[in-house]
């Protein structure tokens, strides 16, 4: 009878160790950039401090050739500080920071939100920004501030996630495979 | 009791990959921990226009910097929110909150006012700072009042 249960116990340990198999978990460094949409009309005079409002990955994520974040997974921005232009030329002035994406059950946190030109690195085939408005996200200008939905962004990964890799389908009724994703090794400044 | 014993382990052994599976998705690096620390520049334009007032910039009372005009501070702050603030005739407020490893650079302007003029902190960038620096005078750490106890 112990035998039986012992036998029983062994053969069931590959099935679980197999599990892990079938979504290999990619790490995805700290401070990997992503790229933001916001999704909703943001203004100095009408926002306040500690307001949210959403937003969505512009782009994809990838490490290596793993997906890790898909355009269009979703989630949340804050204002830090909104002020109205008042009398005496006193501008108006906005800081928005990009809080978290959600990729399945795991909340992405972002830090370092710039709102500015995001182009494609071709050289590095990955995003960069022109950090022309310096590492956080602000405005200021003389009147009411308005920053449009679709205006886009540059975050980054404030810590370093394991998630898994996204299973993308193949051209033309091809089988559907799992990206097998390598540890990344991919350097970002 | 020797077999219940190996029975335990066996089954231990089968059911440890799920519990690893389930804490990978977590984050494994703290991009940041208490005592990690950002920068804040404040400047502040050489102009004739309220050239005569000075005033302080402060974070819950405590005294941070002194901006005449035409100067600068370089102050080292705590990652998280921060709140500074400046008095002259009204009182302005910059929410800002501080990245670790970031340098944030904070404009201060004075407007015009009835007695003494209206400060004003407003966000900025390292482009506007590098473009007036060589006429600013550091200031960092001078004509500051310890904390009132």
């Amino acid at each position: 009878m112990f035998a039986r249960r012992v036998a029983l116990l062994i053969s069931a340990l590959p099935l679980v160790s197999g599990a892990q198999d079938a979504a290999p978990l990619i790490t995805v460094p700290a401070l990997t950039p992503v790229a933001v949409r916001l999704e909703e009309l943001i203004s100095s005079n009408k926002n306040k401090i500690g307001d949210h409002f959403r937003i969505t990955v512009a782009e994809d994520v990838r490490v290596g050739e793993a997906l890790v974040i898909p355009a269009g997974s979703a989630g949340e921005g804050e204002v830090i500080h909104a002020a109205k232009s008042g009398a005496g030329g006193k501008a108006g002035e906005l800081i928005l920071a990009a809080r978290y994406v959600r990729v399945g059950d795991v909340e992405v946190r972002l830090r370092s939100f710039a709102l500015g030109v995001v182009g494609k690195d071709q050289a590095a085939n990955s995003l960069a920004a022109s950090m022309i408005i310096g590492p956080f996200a602000m405005f200021v200008k003389g009147g009411v501030i308005t920053v449009p939905p679709a205006t886009l962004g540059i975050a980054k990964t404030a810590l370093e996630f394991k998630l898994p890799a996204i299973v993308t389908s193949t051209p033309a009724g091809q089988s559907v495979e799992s990206i097998k994703g390598e540890e990344n090794e991919s350097k970002v400044d | 009791m020797n077999r219940k014993l190996i029975s335990l382990g066996i089954a231990a052994l089968a059911f440890a990959p799920c519990v690893t599976l389930s804490q990978d998705n977590a984050p494994t690096t703290p991009a940041s921990d208490a005592a990690a620390t950002g920068t804040v520049v404040f400047f502040r334009e050489k102009k004739m226009m309220g050239a005569a007032i000075s005033y302080k910039v402060r974070e819950n009372g405590v005294e941070l910097c002194k901006l005449g005009s035409g100067s600068f501070c370089t102050v080292k702050v705590p990652v998280g929110k921060h709140a500074y603030v400046t008095k002259t005739e009204a009182t302005d407020v910059l929410n800002m909150e501080v990245e670790s490893g970031e340098t944030y650079y904070v404009q201060a302007s004075i407007s015009m006012g009835v007695m003494a003029g209206h400060s004003n902190l407003a966000p900025s960038t390292k482009e506007v700072f590098d473009g007036m620096k060589a006429k600013l005078k550091d200031n960092t750490g001078k004509d500051l009042d310890p904390p009132k106890k």
